[in-house]
């Protein structure tokens, strides 16, 4: 009888064991298990669960397969949550995929032991734009960004390790069908006041009808953001008059310690605006939202209980696949400068000249096949090849040149702009984000008193200001003696290899940066020794 | 699940600090900030030679954790090939060792012994004026004394018209440009004099920079020192040399506006191009 009785238990918890064995070896099985055939086996891994990327992959690697039928690619998507452990399993045990998308769990040692450096590669046109606009230029000059970004070119390596497939911005989404039935013919907004317009037409759509529809779906993730870039649109032209490097941009250790000199204040007529700014869209947000995470809000979205949602362009997929509306996105709408009350710190539109590329592919050291791999590279990043890849995951391109398809326009960077301003997060440091996310609560509360709320923040910035830079020294001089030994490395390879220009190049470079790491450095502690 | 990937998932925290499988030159390894597996290789060559030796010192003073132990062990392999014998010598490996010594004493020592460093890069500078890294000692002392905190402006001022004038003596590239670009913020930060740091912007920028962010930089900080002082035909210069160079960057319009003003043609084709087909 007591037998009996485990029976089912125990037909369950064998089950369960077969499915989470089934399910690791669908995750961690070596190279090679899912193909027994003669045809050389590119593994392409990567965390991009989202359908749209999934089928992109599939219909590139089909077309490549065609083109070369002794080649098979085969993708890996892994969550995003064990990407990291996946990824150092994968690369301890020898059994990593050929390429493997990097920015994960992949930082300078983990890239060095692991990735093939890629210069040999990106020096040579890519054959594969023979004929296009790109034909016979060096495939690292094919890229929007010169292969400059940080998901590329490693600065403490000197040399690239990712081939990027895709460009990020960042975007207010919205409910078109919900848009059209509440607000009619009203098109997106293009500035501040538009924005605020619209929101207040659905509060009260809200309230007359008592729909459950909000405008703005807010979290702790997005909202911020938003805040962070409505503040930094009214100190635009405050941050121009505060730039002593002269570089016509922010430098946020320049803002730390002007803020500690008295060169400005969180009372400044600029902040202050921003911070009125920031609070205003609070009001449009569900309550409470500041617990909400970005899983959360992008509930309220594609569940149509709020008609916007800010968020980055790698999220449209997923919305179009699960959002039951029609949806679009528009620039984040900042104040023009002829507004009235938030124009006298403005000097434009902000420029999007600098976004970031993403989903960026390194070659493993342990790839049978390097070159193939890197074929595979060449042909989704060739001008064809990226139009298809953005084509169908409707990701923007990478690859310059490239029209971006009719769906996602509207998340094409913005290159007609100024620099934005300084955001709320000073400096940039963990301390002064700690103290400003400490006071979000108070910030996005209508009811709030903004003069409160200057005290409560500048009452803890100084401290919190000091310690963020005085990690920031510790961190320039902890590269900078971790440079000493690159150097004299490259210096011994250098003077071996005098026929290899890489060496002294990266000699020349690691110099540099060391120069001017210990530049910042010293001026930092100069500076904060002059207000203690 | 193969059993070596099971293996691996259990020891994969600690396997990454194992040796690689193969990577045979110990300086290779070094040059990819593989410290360790370097230096293990540079301490159990069956040559000890110089250069052995030298691999060891410049691993171990990278070696994490970093220790007080292995910067003494490091400072005492390079005292020995900086003199091996009773007066110094002054090949490149004996000239590179004395230049890490100082370099242990300015960087990696907490705190820094700045006196020590000063007086080793003094020495190192006299001792062969054209070695890189005799130069580069040069830029190192231009540093901690410019920058030295609590220091009266009219010091800073006199310093900074001393180093000036050993500029010419410098003749390796990568030294003459960092030392422009130290005297060149130097002036910028303690306000020297607009057309002091433009000229060191200037010879920093002839000399060559390295990388793509700080020739950026560098051609503004030209652009808008020229500006001040009012010499538009070099700031419209430099300013357009930024637009030709940097054909994606968040700047460009602030640049057209600062050509405008200076009276020069902005036309069409310098606008940027979108990257996404719409040029």
């Amino acid at each position: 009888m007591a037998n009996r009785k485990l029976i089912l238990p125990l037909c369950g918890a064998a089950l369960g064991v077969l499915c989470f064995a089934a399910a690791l070896w669908q995750v961690f099985r070596p190279a090679g298990a899912a193909d027994r055939s003669d045809k050389t086996l590119i593994r392409v891994a990567h965390w991009q669960l989202e359908s749209g990327l999934r089928d992109a992959f599939d219909v590139i690697a089909r077309d490549y397969e065609r083109l070369h039928p002794d080649v098979k690619i085969e993708q890996i998507a892994i969550p995003e949550r064990i990407y990291p452990s996946w990824l150092r399993t994968q690369l301890v045990g020898g059994t990593a995929p050929d390429l493997i998308q990097i920015g994960k769990g992949s930082d300078d040692e983990i890239l060095a032991r692991y990735f093939n450096p890629l210069s040999p590669y990106i020096k040579s046109a890519n054959p594969y734009n023979e004929g296009t606009p790109l034909a016979d230029i060096p495939w690292r000059d094919t890229f929007i960004d010169g292969m400059t970004g940080s998901v590329t070119y490693q600065p403490n390596l000197l040399d690239y390790y990712g081939i990027p497939l895709a460009t990020i911005t960042t975007r207010i989404y919205y409910n078109v069908t919900a848009w059209r039935r509440i607000l009619g013919d009203t098109p997106p907004p293009t500035h501040y006041d538009e924005f605020v317009a619209a929101c207040e037409r659905i509060l009260q759509h809200a309230a007359t009808t008592g729909e459950n529809v909000i405008p703005l779906a807010g979290s702790n993730y997005g909202t911020p953001w938003f805040a962070s870039s409505l503040v930094g649109s009214q100190t635009q032209r405050l941050a121009q008059e505060l730039d002593d490097s002269l570089v016509l941009q922010p430098i946020s250790i320049e803002t730390a310690l002007q803020y500690l000199s008295g060169r400005w204040s969180l009372e400044d007529p600029a902040f202050a605006n921003g911070l009125r700014l920031a609070q205003q869209i609070g009001r449009y947000a569900q309550p409470g939202f500041l617990q909400a995470n970005r899983d959360d809000a992008s509930f309220y979205f594609v569940q149509g209980r709020a008609l916007m949602i800010v968020t980055g362009s790698w999220d449209a997929p997923s919305f179009r696949s699960l959002a039951p509306f029609e949806m679009s996105a528009f620039v984040m709408p900042l104040p023009q400068p002829s507004h009235p009350q938030y124009g006298a710190g403005v000097i434009g539109p902000v420029s999007e000249a600098a976004s970031p590329m993403g989903t960026s592919f390194g070659l493993t050291k342990t790839s049978r096949h390097p070159e193939v791999a890197m074929d595979f590279l060449r042909y989704i990043t060739s001008f064809d090849g990226n139009a298809k890849f953005s084509a169908v995951s409707l990701w923007l391109p990478s690859v310059a040149e490239i029209p971006a398809p009719e769906p996602i326009k509207p998340f094409e960077p913005q290159l007609d702009g100024y620099v934005n301003g300084f955001g709320l997060a000073i400096g940039n440091g963990p301390d002064v984000r700690r103290v400003v996310e400490s006071n979000l609560g108070t910030l996005f509360d209508p009811r709030a008193d903004i003069d409160k709320l200057q005290d409560t923040m500048a009452a803890k910035l100084p401290d919190a200001l000091r310690s963020d830079l005085t990690r920031t020294v510790r961190s320039f001089l902890a590269n900078s003696n971790r440079q000493d030994t690159l150097v004299a490395a490259q210096s011994v390879l250098a003077s071996r290899h005098p026929q290899n220009p890489d060496f002294a190049r990266k000699r020349h470079e690691l110099l540099e940066a060391q120069t001017l790491q210990e530049l910042r450095a010293a001026w930092i502690e100069h500076e904060l020794a002059q207000s203690p | 699940m193969h059993p070596r990937s099971l293996l691996a998932l259990a020891l994969a925290p600690l396997a990454l600090g194992a040796a690689a499988p193969s990577a045979p030159d110990p300086w290779e390894q070094a040059s990819l900030g593989l410290f360790k597996d370097a230096h293990n290789a540079f301490a159990t060559a069956t040559a000890a030679d110089r250069e052995t030796r030298f691999g060891q010192a410049v691993t171990l003073i990278n070696l994490q954790p970093k220790t007080e132990a292995n910067l003494d062990r490091a400072a005492e392999i390079l005292r020995s090939l900086a003199a091996p014998s009773a007066a110094p010598a002054t090949d490149d490996l004996a000239l590179s060792a004395r230049y890490f010594l100082g370099r242990i004493a300015q960087v990696h020592r907490r705190p820094p012994n700045l006196a020590e460093a000063k007086r080793i890069y003094r020495e190192l500078a006299e001792l062969d004026t054209r070695h890189p890294l005799a130069q580069r000692a040069v830029v190192h002392l231009a540093l901690i004394e410019l920058f030295e905190p609590g220091l009266p402006v009219a010091t800073v001022r006199e310093l900074h018209e001393s180093f000036a004038r050993r500029a010419d003596r410098l003749t390796d590239p990568a030294a003459i440009r960092d030392f422009n670009l130290v005297l060149g913020d130097a002036a910028i930060r303690f306000e020297l004099g607009d057309a002091i740091a433009l000229r060191h912007l200037a010879a920093a920028d002839q000399a060559g920079i390295a990388r793509s962010t700080t020739q950026a930089d560098t051609l503004l900080r030209i652009a808008e020192l020229a500006r001040r002082i009012g010499d538009s035909g070099t700031a419209t210069a430099y300013y357009r040399r930024f637009l030709d160079e940097n054909r994606r960057d968040p700047r460009r319009l602030t640049v057209m506006d600062r050509l405008a003003a200076l009276g020069a043609d902005v036309s069409a084709k310098s606008l940027p191009t979108s990257g996404h087909g719409e040029s």
